[in-house]
């Protein structure tokens, strides 16, 4: 990890003449704020991969199955500092990781596939507007010619820009992944999957919900759906175009009396005639890692463990809460002790 | 690593348990050999911290056994794809840090096993190693057998002084423990030292000079291979090689034990044939009594007019000339002192007087009768005639041990050898003139000796004397007992070296143990034999150590294989213990005598009288005394040539 927030306490100093202000975190556990796509009911469509259409398919129950790798991604960001100016910046920190599970059952980090990256996030030309040259640091330009000039959207596309570098990194871990490993073991990706994996042993388990793919009562079916039981296959519409993935979704605890979504997750495979045929044994296999349960984690219902171990991981090496916190404090004391 | 040493985890500190200038916890691999006791070093470029693992958690990331239930459906044999990473985190006491200044909260870093160079430096032991060490036990993890050793200086005195060991009856191997720290300071202590051992229970100290296993072509090979006594192992003998103690039994062993009533069997375990030649008789005389009359006496009676009467009678009656009735008297032993008491009580009475030399009338049939009924209450130990037999005060040998066997005495008779013992010790140490400069005395079952409640005794009074003043005499206190928590809170509390063997949980749970973590209770209330803890002035938290099993046979296998003797008829004891100053003695002319006399008392006295004389013709000598009080001497009878016993000879030596 880098000093970055010290090598910025180091550039503001440079400044003759300094005005930092810092949105300190009011619940500072948290790692992730919000993104639009997970806040808001994104429309989506689907097309059909089964004959059988959306209907609640009963898979056979849990079966012992081919997953060796785990993947998730982390982000921590913190902000937003104002430097001299009303540009938002944002300090990200993003992480993703690949576990593998050996024959002892035990998780261990592969070697090579756990990276990370620190980050500014703002937009560069507009802070150059106002003057402010960073340097020393390394620094993501969210600058989008589409983005209203407001500090609150500023902040958000430097949010969503901090997901997209998150993305990216799992995206590149899965790919290494993918082009390393060609034996039968699989690797399960926490979220969607990001590209067009082919014949590849992937499979990705999102928990939310956010983009309405099903007609509503398609949705109907899904969400009175049992334990143990999948829906049909489709292949996910986003924008009107075809993503290279099968889908469907799986209840994995049972819900009567609980939330509808309790216990739903949507997987994905890649478009591959093969992965199409395996479904029920994908959803099996997805069955089986309900145990051990997930707990205390309250997605507990949706995250199967080895996912939520890869996220104690890299939570264990990112930096804490409180350091950072503590180091964005240091950054608003730069004004007042000049003051003083 | 670059210091050799093996890293087996890491400090962890969190707000809610953060490390402390005396404790930190630390995580380990799942393989480590990390355990209750062991010992570890954190290191970093500015501080070495050693210390001792006093508790041990191990958990996941399970938030409650529900999940665990859930996640399994119920199923205990369900088995799920992924298992929890599983922690195994300790809690450590500082034992050293270096530099020790400035104190500061452990820091995080590093961890390793401590090897024997860090067990050292751990206990501070390099301050006394190579100068005053005791070898104690080795302390062990894994493979590592690191030597612990003891500061005789704190043992010994005279920084400090005195051993405590505590531990439930069998299993707690407090007579082992003894026996193997004896057999380590006769092997490593620089001065000259002695032992005295009272045996207080059963045969536990009676068999010291006894191999543990016979060796090859041993005189009782056959006995102990028929007896299946078990043997001192190859572990056992690889510790004392890196205790550097020589494996024997000890080397120069004496044995004391009152006789019985009849006079002339010893009450001792040790009666076996082959063995009771080497018990000697602790028989005392008037003399020996009259100073220790507080511990023999019941206190109600010794009140001060008493006392006043007894103080004239040691300064002016015993061994004095003096007058009663008209009559001289040369008081020399309990005989004479109920002839002196008769007449004084007969002058009193011929001459209507109610008061004798001050001394009322009472007072005197009161001493009278509480003095000479002793003689009688504490036959075998208390001679009524001039016979005496005791320790060799002023004699006794380096690495000696005298075992006083009162295991079948009487309480108040335990009392008052204890307090004679005791006292005589530290009265020849203040003078200088014991024969050695350190005595050790072991006293077992101190619970029921030193109690922490009940009734103020002599004996209490002389181990509580001992233990807050002995140190600087050279009288050090080897105690042990069941439950420390019932002994006087003075005694064990001057014990600077204490050692705790398997304990009882009742015993843990009372308030002395409070110090002690949870775990560590728990690794006291399950230690296998040879197995301690020791608390010692150098380190500052308890150690862990085992020991090798002492090579002595066990009392117990020693009776398997020394059975004691049945009594001897009076005829046949006295012609035995005739028979150890003159092994020719004919058992038919001893019977003889003894038939022809007809007096038990006087044969009794005869053959004490000529065992102490030690004449050069024993028979003779012995054959005159009888007759002498029988009055059947022949006026032609030869004289007897008696030894010179004030040469040092010891009747009893070489027996």
């Amino acid at each position: 990890m880098s000093d970055l927030l010290g090598n910025l306490e180091a550039y503001i100093r440079t400044l003759p003449a300094v005005d930092v202000r810092v949105t300190l975190s009011h619940s500072p556990l948290a790692d992730e704020t919000p993104m639009r796509a997970e806040s808001e009911v994104i429309p989506g469509g689907r097309e059909l991969a089964e004959e059988c259409g959306i209907m609640a398919i009963d898979v056979g129950g849990a079966c012992k199955g081919e997953f060796c790798c785990f993947m998730d991604g982390m982000q921590r960001p913190r902000g937003p500092i104002y430097v001299n100016s009303p540009v938002p910046i944002l300090y990200g920190y993003v992480a993703a990781a690949i576990r593998v599970r050996g024959s002892d059952r035990r998780m261990r980090t592969l070697p090579g596939f756990h990276k990370v990256d620190e980050s500014l996030y703002f937009s560069v030309g507009m802070a150059e507007r106002y003057g402010l040259t960073i340097s020393g640091v390394k620094i993501v330009d969210t600058s989008d010619s589409d983005t209203i000039e407001h500090p609150i959207a500023l902040a958000q596309v430097a949010y969503d820009k901090i997901s997209t570098i998150r993305g990216a990194l799992e995206s590149e871990l899965a790919a290494k992944w993918v082009d390393q490993n060609k034996g039968p073991g699989w690797l399960l990706v926490d979220g969607s999957l990001q590209s067009d994996y082919g014949e590849a042993n992937v499979v990705g388990v999102t928990k939310s919900h956010g983009t309405q793919y099903l007609t509503w009562d398609e949705q109907r079916v899904v969400l009175s759906m049992k334990v143990g039981e999948r829906s049909g296959a489709f292949i996910p519409l986003v924008h009107g175009r075809r993503r290279p993935v099968y889908s469907w979704y799986l209840r994995m605890h049972p819900s009567e009396g609980k939330d509808p979504y309790f216990g739903l997750i949507r997987v994905e495979a890649p478009r591959s005639a093969r992965a199409l045929a395996m479904i029920d044994d994908i959803s099996r296999w997805i069955l089986a890692e309900r145990a051990p349960l997930s707990l205390p984690d309250s997605r507990w219902d949706k995250m199967i463990y080895p996912i939520r171990d890869c996220e104690l991981y890299m939570k264990s090496l990112a930096p804490s809460h409180t350091s950072l916190d503590a180091r964005l404090f240091r950054l608003s004391e730069i004004s007042r002790s000049r003051e003083g | 690593m670059e210091n050799g040493l093996q890293q087996i985890g890491r400090v962890v500190a969190t707000e809610a348990k953060p490390s402390t200038a005396y404790s930190f916890s630390f995580w380990t691999a799942d393989d480590s050999k990390v355990g209750i006791g062991t010992l570890v070093v954190v290191v970093t470029e500015k501080v070495e911290v050693f210390g001792v693992v006093v508790e041990g958690f191990g958990f996941t990331d399970l938030g409650s056994p529900l999940h665990d239930y859930i996640g399994a459906e119920g199923d205990p044999q369900a088995e799920p794809p992924t298992i929890r990473p599983e922690i195994k985190l300790y809690s450590a006491a500082v034992l050293r840090v270096e530099p020790e200044e400035p104190l500061q909260p452990v820091p995080i870093g590093p961890v390793f096993l401590a090897d024997d160079a860090a067990v050292a430096r751990a206990l501070r032991m390099d301050a006394y190693v190579g100068r005053s060490e005791i070898p104690v036990g080795l302390y062990q993890n894994g493979d590592l057998l690191a030597p612990v050793y003891l500061d005789s200086e704190f043992l010994l005195g005279p920084e400090a002084a005195h051993l405590n060991i505590t531990g439930v009856s069998g299993l707690a191997t407090k007579t082992s423990s003894i026996e193997f720290i004896l057999q380590s300071i006769f092997a490593s202590f620089r001065e000259d030292v002695a032992v005295v051992c009272f045996n207080v229970k059963g045969c536990d100290m009676l068999f010291l000079d006894f191999p543990a296993s016979a060796p090859e072509g041993y005189k009782y090979e056959k006995k102990y291979l028929d007896n299946n006594i078990q043997t001192i192992t190859p572990e056992d003998a690889e510790k004392y090689e890196k205790l550097q103690v020589p494996c024997e039994p000890f080397a120069n062993v004496n044995y004391y034990a009152p006789y019985k009533p009849d006079r002339v069997n010893l009450n001792t375990l040790r009666t076996h044939p082959d063995l009771i030649g080497s018990v000697k008789p602790l028989s005392w005389g008037l003399k020996d009594i009259l100073e220790y009359t507080e511990v023999v006496l019941n206190r109600d009676d010794v009140d001060a007019k008493a006392d006043a009467l007894i103080q004239f009678i040691r300064q002016r009656v015993f061994e004095q000339k003096s007058e009663a009735n008209g009559q001289p008297f040369e008081v020399k032993n309990f005989q004479h002192l109920n002839q002196w008491f008769d007449a004084v009580l007969r002058e009193m009475e011929t001459s209507n007087r109610s008061e004798w030399k001050t001394h009322h009338y009472a007072t005197i049939r009161k001493v009278y009768n509480r003095l000479t009924n002793l003689s009688g209450r504490y036959r075998g130990l208390i001679s009524p005639d001039e016979f005496t037999s005791d320790l060799p005060w002023g004699s006794f040998e380096d690495r000696g041990i005298y075992v006083v066997d009162v295991a079948k005495q009487e309480a108040q008779a335990q009392d008052l050898v204890f307090t004679r013992i005791v006292s005589k010790l530290r009265e020849h140490l203040e003078k200088g003139n014991l024969g050695v400069k350190h005595i050790i005395v072991v006293v077992d079952e101190l619970n029921k000796y030193a109690p922490s409640d009940g009734q103020e005794s002599y004996l209490r009074q002389t181990l509580l004397d001992i233990s807050e003043r002995g140190r600087y005499l050279g009288l050090v206190l080897f105690s042990a007992q069941q439950f420390r928590s019932q002994v006087h809170k003075r005694i064990v509390g001057n014990s600077a070296t204490c050692m705790y063997g398997r304990m009882d949980m009742d015993e843990l749970a009372t308030p002395g143990y409070q110090v002690l973590t949870p775990a560590t209770k728990e690794k006291l209330a399950t230690l296998s034999k040879g197995q301690l803890m020791i608390r010692h002035p150098h380190f500052n938290q308890p150690i862990f150590v085992k020991f090798p099993r002492p090579n002595v046979l066990r009392g117990p296998d020693g009776i398997k294989i020394f059975p004691p003797a049945d009594e001897l008829p009076i005829e046949e004891a006295i012609w035995q213990n005739l028979s150890r100053i003159d092994r020719n003695l004919s058992r038919s002319a001893v019977k003889d005598l003894v038939a022809e006399t007809q007096d038990d008392e006087e044969v009794v006295r005869a053959m004490n009288i000529t065992i102490q004389k030690n004449p050069d013709d024993p028979m003779a000598y012995f054959r005159r005394q009888v007759r002498k009080k029988a009055n059947l001497l022949d006026d032609d009878e030869p004289p007897v040539i008696i030894k010179d016993v004030d040469a040092g000879v010891d009747p009893f030596e070489g027996v």
